[in-house]
């Protein structure tokens, strides 16, 4: 027996309420309180044995920035202030407007940028410009962003390649490259860094062995000529010069079928109706491509690219499996916490300050991820 | 359909079943007896991991027993006569040679013939039809089959890579259960960074060990934090009348001579197993023990002294006497020379380990150890700049020209762990500098021929023209410590005592390491340390040196800067540039966190 | 920098080193123009890179199969030895299991080209024909490697099943990541359907919310979280989310929730409202709206959100390593982790490159069996917008 109360609007919000009880207590407990107390965790100086955690201030981020990085942050935070307020300003007038037009909306949005380059270039100034601070905290914000844009540069571009041609009508055994090509985004990082150290491997290892069957090939095909053998002196994948350039490979590997897969599924979605009617409007190929696929896509690609730069500057398991015991060239910013918090060599615990690093790390996140959303375009695509 | 119950229902019921196992598993029995629980750092498989609960090192895998182990065979024929023969055949058939007798080596093999008769008849006869069968698999049946039969044994396989032997699950626990049967011991093998794994438990104050066997540079964190006893102060809390009135290391040693523990031990071990207490652990973590002498100490395992190892057949090679190692740091680079002119590589060394130990060593002779200790705490003259030191410049300049004459070995940049000691051990490169526990890790895979490689050691060479000791010593010592949390104190210095009485014999013997026990010899390898260690004063032992003093210092200033100095790398460092970088990162280090940390 | 001698040897290493940045970019510059310019062979090129990428995965998979059967020294000592089960052809093991490899695979085409030419029904004869040919080519190169030597497998295997543990911590894995995935189905489904089907205020900010979560690294909570559970030790049970299975399923299915939510949101707004409509006329409530109808109807999209979380949770081990000391209760992943620090005591790779197979053949025959449902969802408006 069904009682229907007089407003229906608040019973459904009871039972949205009860539905929701258990997401938002977890949700509450195991994300949203640790990520607040984690901001009170990174004022303090704490090893994790005593239960006598020091108040230091801002001074962990203070050493991470250093002092003269932090002095001209003053300036470029009063430059991001000015930015800011200019934009919500034009922002809270367009939302103001009843019936914003497009180009309102689109002023309002692109009224953001100002704030966000001032923030990018100060990011760049401190990464690449300075000696100041942490550097080896810099070390590691550097590898993350390389990753995030030479590893995303590639990842995206041969997920895009490949879900392109895997949509290709004339595609033959597109299922069979789909699931190759899908299936290492499914191996635990740790077995993909075991299997690229291997891979990697100076005496043995598939790169190099490649590498000096190319080489054979080619001095056979010169014999014919002039006898001579060729050989190449082994590349050690691993040193420390070329070892974070190795990880993002591996990277790039296991990251690639995830993002196709999104691709693909994202182009199935399209109707059919509409390739028709460009087709009867006698579009090319690539005008279809251009202007059809591309643009009902744009929106997964956003994500895509969004879930990208999180999961890049977020990387744990593939670096350190990687990059056990060596040269600490590989550092990226989570495995410098995962040292300094959790698994110290030399048996120095600062906890307090490795939860400041993620804290940066977050605040990189978010700028990432909002800059990304000012590409997302304004018109609603309803199909 | 209701699909949704269904799903729920599967879902609770699996949480609850996994809540259930979680809880049940924690309550382990131990009937009446009262539990010591032991937290190692040895990794899985690592020889004193195997010496405690396991089997000895250099056991061949293809047969039960190694070659080495020739008295197992005979203990085995003479606890069972009907096998005697059989035995002898697959022994002769496997190793080429007659089976020592029962007689020649009398008592070991009479105490080992006992074990073996106490064992189960349908076991002996799978352990003899396994004797010279190559087949690795069967050390797992072996030991399957042991572990059936045998439920008098309590067999724990806690992730050790390496199976217990059979002839050796009378492992130092085991017999140490046997003799005080009213205690269990629970092990933990938490690898090479103990404190850290065993943090969580010091935390909730849960299921925290009794006892922690690590090197002192960890234990002398549960120090600082009040964690450890001190072992040789009164404990006036404790019941025992000895530690109430003087500590844990004035009781009586296991075996039964009266003497103190402590007097047992050598001074490179004591010495290297004292930590003094200084102001700030008093200031910050209101220290109780700061009256006296401020020092505690550890009960001493192992000793490991920073030596450089090297081949004698190489000597031999090139014409120089195998007896007199180098002497001094130009001595040294001679014989590099002279090898380099005969086609040997001088030095293994990895890319990425035990790096900074060459330029510790090297201003340890140079400067010497209180000078370069005020140095780094930034008390003392600088490694560049006004007020610089120039001796740092020439420590530097003389790794760098030790490079660029190539006395490292090829790959030396890029090589990795364990890649120089399995060079070194196949006699390909002639010095290897790194702790003494050398022989024990390398006993699998090195070489036993001695035309290739004769194993021996010397310490660090001095320097003619520097003011440093040339006798100082850095050791590092791993210890045990007795956790003030932990709940059956009585037990682990019960546990504690009768390691160090029983097990130090077999350290020396069975594993190639040095004990921390007066009179136990040394292993043959690093017989020529002898006189050096029973000479050693206290002045003459550095303890850790500076890794172990300023660890702030070692991980932020001299590890980032030595890395970028020692391999070849593009962006790599100019002698007078690593002082400067040295002397920056080191500014940088006393401005965060301040001097002498 | 002064001149170093000894820089010389490393020069010749400098210029082949393809995985320099600058060089990748030229490399994709040069990609780039060859794709667009030759537009008429562009096919033809697709079909090269992607053989070329599906050649490596399938090699290196094969060859870590084919490492995981050998011995330890000969890993050490002829380290190649594995890499030439594909490629000696002066030996007539090698070559036989090649040839019949080639063949089967030629067998796998010709299915796949009748199968297209036919009009309708019986796919799944062809199906099993062409794994069982894919079995057969697999079996013989595995056993042209047993004949050279790499006969130990049996050994590795239960080396690493049983001393190494890689059985028991299968067990661990599979009850946390079941326990996980189901627990995140029932609550996720649960809340992306009040958050897009259920009227009531605040309802987007929420959702809205649970999105931004997306952004939180992991790293951020886990020493708050580590913290946490000092207090939440319960000492009458001996309970504490420290080194407990249950305690790592109720985090991972916190840290997953948001995702899964994020996932969903998408799918259920894709589903009529008009069924519910028409259910709440016919006297339903909004819970049996949703159990009776939604749910099943959403089946799809949960069967691919508990996929990604599946693989998911089976191969994270951040938070594994950090609230797992215990080495009763490790997952894989960690097992796999620690066995990789191993080595350095105990030279055992063979078993090692056997645990990742052993890691990796469930995630693996998920896939094969699955790898539709997952399209299928994601097509039908997982993520959208």
């Amino acid at each position: 027996m069904i009682v229907r109360g007089k407003h229906p609007g608040a019973r459904q919000a009871a039972v949205a309420l009860v539905l929701l009880a258990p997401t938002l207590v977890l949700f509450g407990v195991f994300m949203v309180w640790p990520a607040i107390d984690a901001l009170r965790i990174s004022l303090y100086n704490w090893t994790g044995f005593s239960p006598r955690p020091e108040w230091v201030g801002i001074r962990h981020f203070r050493d991470m920035f250093g002092a003269t990085v932090w002095g001209m942050g003053v300036p470029f935070l009063l430059a991001l202030a000015v930015a800011l307020a200019a934009a919500g300003l034009l922002n809270w007038r367009s939302g103001r407007q009843t019936e914003p037009t497009l180009w309102q909306r689109r002023q309002a949005k692109w009224a953001w940028w100002p704030a966000l380059l001032i923030l990018c270039a100060w990011l760049a100034w401190w990464l690449y410009g300075t000696q100041d601070g942490d550097d080896f905290f810099r070390w590691c914000v550097r590898n993350n962003f390389k990753l995030m844009f030479v590893g995303g540069l590639f990842n995206f571009a041969f997920a895009f390649i490949f879900a392109a041609g895997l949509s290709m009508a004339n595609f033959k055994a597109a299922k069979f490259y789909r699931t190759m090509i899908f299936f290492p985004s499914f191996i635990s990082a740790v077995g993909v860094a075991i299997l690229w150290q291997r891979v990697y491997d100076a005496r043995g290892g598939l790169c190099n062995e490649m590498i000096q069957g190319v080489a054979d090939l080619v001095s056979r095909a010169i014999s014919v000529v002039h006898p001579i053998h060729l050989t190449i002196e082994p590349i050690e994948w691993l040193s420390s010069d070329n070892m974070f350039n190795s990880v993002i490979a591996a990277a790039i590997w296991s990251g690639v079928g995830g993002e196709m897969i999104l691709l693909i599924a994202a182009i199935q979605r399209i109707p059919p109706t509409f390739y028709e009617a460009a087709r009867v409007d006698g579009a090319n190929e690539r005008q279809v491509f251009v202007h059809i696929t591309l643009p009902m896509i744009k929106e997964v690609i956003l994500i895509t690219l969004t879930l990208w730069v999180i999961g890049s500057l977020k990387v744990f398991g593939l670096v350190q499996a990687m990059g056990i015991d060596q040269d600490q060239t590989s550092s990226v910013v989570s495995t410098r916490q995962y040292e300094l918090a959790f698994s110290n060599r030399d048996n120095i615990y600062q906890m307090g300050y490795a939860t400041a690093m993620a804290v940066v790390l977050l605040v990189l996140i978010v700028i990432f991820a909002l800059g990304l959303r000012l590409f997302k375009s304004e018109e609603e695509l309803e199909f | 359909m209701r699909f949704f119950y269904q799903l729920s229902a599967i879902v609770i019921v699996t949480l609850l079943a996994v809540l259930g196992w979680d809880l049940s598993s924690r309550r382990v029995s131990h009937g009446n007896k009262e539990l010591i629980i032991y937290a190692g750092m040895f990794g899985p498989g690592e020889p004193v991991q195997l010496l405690y609960s396991g089997p000895p090192a250099g056991l061949e895998p293809e047969h039960p027993f190694g070659a080495q182990a020739a008295g197992h065979y005979a203990a085995l024929a003479a606890a069972w006569p009907e096998m005697a023969t059989k035995v002898k055949q697959r022994f002769q058939a496997v190793f080429q040679a007659e089976l020592p007798s029962p007689d020649s080596a009398a008592s070991d093999i009479g105490a080992l013939a006992e074990q073996y008769r106490q064992l189960d008849r349908r076991y002996i006869d799978r352990l003899v039809a396994a004797i010279g069968r190559k087949d690795r698999l069967q050390r797992l049946e072996l030991f399957n089959a042991f572990a059936e039969l045998h439920p008098q044994y309590d067999l724990h396989l806690i992730h050790i890579f390496e199976q217990l032997h059979p002839a050796y699950t009378v492992g130092l626990f085991e017999d140490f259960k046997r003799r005080h049967p009213q205690y269990a011991i629970e092990e933990r093998w938490d690898g090479r960074w103990v404190l850290s794994t065993n943090r969580p438990r010091f935390l909730t104050g849960s299921d925290v060990p009794d006892l922690i066997a690590g090197s002192l540079a960890e234990l002398r964190i549960l120090f600082r934090e009040n964690l450890a006893l001190p072992l040789d102060r009164p404990l006036p809390e404790e019941s025992d009348p000895v530690w109430r009135s003087k500590g844990i290391l004035y009781s009586a040693s296991a075996d039964g001579g009266g003497v103190p523990v402590i007097d047992t031990f050598n001074n490179v071990a004591l010495e290297a197993c004292r930590y003094t207490i200084n102001p700030r652990d008093v200031r910050e973590n209101h220290h109780p023990y700061a009256a006296g002498t401020r020092i505690a100490y550890l009960w001493p395992g192992l000793i490991h002294i920073n030596v450089i190892f090297y081949n004698r057949a190489h000597f031999r090679q090139i014409g120089l006497n195998p007896d007199s190692p180098p002497r001094t740091v130009d001595e040294f680079e001679d014989t590099c020379r002279k090898l380099l002119k005969a086609g040997i590589e001088p030095i293994a060394q990895d890319g990425e380990s035990y790096l900074e130990n060459w330029w510790l060593d090297l201003s340890n002779r140079m400067v010497g150890y209180d000078e370069l200790l005020k140095s780094c705490s930034g008390y003392g003259p600088r490694f560049a700049g006004s007020n610089a030191d120039k001796r740092y410049l020439d420590v530097a300049e003389r790794l760098r020209r030790w490079r660029n004459e190539g006395f490292w070995m090829k790959q030396f940049s890029a090589s990795k762990w364990p890649g120089a000691q399995r060079d070194f051990g196949a006699g390909k490169c002639t010095f290897l500098f790194t702790g003494t526990w050398l022989p024990a890790e390398i006993a699998q895979t090195r070489s036993y021929d001695p035309k290739v490689f004769d194993l021996s050691c010397f310490i660090f060479p001095g320097c003619p023209e520097g003011t440093g000791n040339p006798r100082a010593i850095t050791a590092s010592a791993q210890g045990h410590a007795i956790t003030r949390q932990g709940r059956n104190h009585k037990g682990a210095a019960a546990l504690l005592n009768y390691l160090s009485t029983y097990g130090a014999e077999l350290e020396g013997t069975e594993l190639h390491y040095i004990s921390a026990r007066k009179g136990v010899p040394l292993p043959p390898e690093m017989a020529a340390l002898g006189p050096i260690l029973a000479e050693a004063k206290p002045g003459d032992i550095i303890t850790d040196g500076i890794l172990g003093d300023l660890p702030m210092f070692t991980k932020f200033v001299l590890l980032e800067s030595v890395a970028q100095f020692m391999p070849i790398r593009s962006d790599n460092l100019t002698p007078e540039e690593f002082c400067q970088t040295m002397e920056r990162k080191a500014q940088e280090l006393y401005a965060k966190y301040g001097k002498g940390m | 920098m002064h001149w170093d001698p000894n820089i010389l040897a490393t020069v010749p290493e400098k210029i082949i080193r393809i995985a320099n940045p600058f060089t990748f970019i030229a490399w994709f510059t040069i990609g780039v123009v060859i794709l667009v310019a030759w537009d008429r062979t562009r096919l033809k090129i697709l079909y090269a890179v992607k053989s070329l990428w599906v050649g490596f995965s399938i090699l290196a998979m094969l060859w870590v199969i084919i490492s995981s059967m050998g011995t330890s020294k000969d890993f050490v000592q002829v380290p190649e030895k594995a890499l030439m089960q594909f490629f000696d052809y002066h030996n007539p093991a090698t070559m036989t299991a090649m040839a019949v490899c080639l063949a089967c695979c030629g067998g796998i085409v010709a299915l796949a080209v009748m199968l297209a030419r036919r009009p309708t029904g019986g796919e799944y004869s062809f199906y099993a024909g062409q794994g069982l040919l894919g079995a057969l080519g697999l079996g013989a190169l595995l056993a042209g490697a047993h004949f050279n030597g790499f006969d130990h497998w049996r050994e590795n295997y239960i080396r690493a099943w049983t001393i190494a543990r890689m059985g028991d911590y299968m067990i661990n894995s599979v009850l946390i990541s079941v326990g996980s995935v189901g627990l995140i189905t029932l609550l996720s489904a649960m809340a992306t359907y009040a958050l897009t089907k259920l009227e009531f205020p605040g309802r987007d900010s929420m959702l809205y919310l649970f999105v931004a979560s997306l952004a939180i690294p992991t790293q951020l909570i886990l020493v708050p979280l580590f913290l946490m559970m000092r207090n939440w030790h319960v000492a009458a049970l001996n309970f504490s989310f420290m080194d407990s299975r249950f305690g790592l399923i109720i985090i991972y299915a916190a840290l997953s929730l948001p995702f899964t939510i994020f996932l969903l949101s998408g799918f259920f707004r894709s589903l009529p409202s008009e069924l519910g409509e028409a259910a709440a006329i016919d006297g339903c409530g909004e819970f049996t709206t949703f159990s009776r109808i939604y749910f099943p109807l959403a089946a799809p999209g949960l069967t691919t959100a508990a996929i990604f979380n599946f693989i998911g949770i089976w191969n994270e081990y951040n938070f594994a390593l950090v609230f797992i000391t215990n080495p009763d209760l490790k997952t894989l992943p960690v097992g796999l982790y620690y066995l990789v620090v191993t080595q350095q005591y105990a030279a055992e790779w063979p078993a090692l490159f056997a645990g990742i197979v052993i890691l990796f053949v469930p995630t693996f025959l998920i896939f094969l069996i699955l790898q539709r449902q997952i399209i299928a969802g994601l097509t039908l408006g997982s993520v959208k917008g």
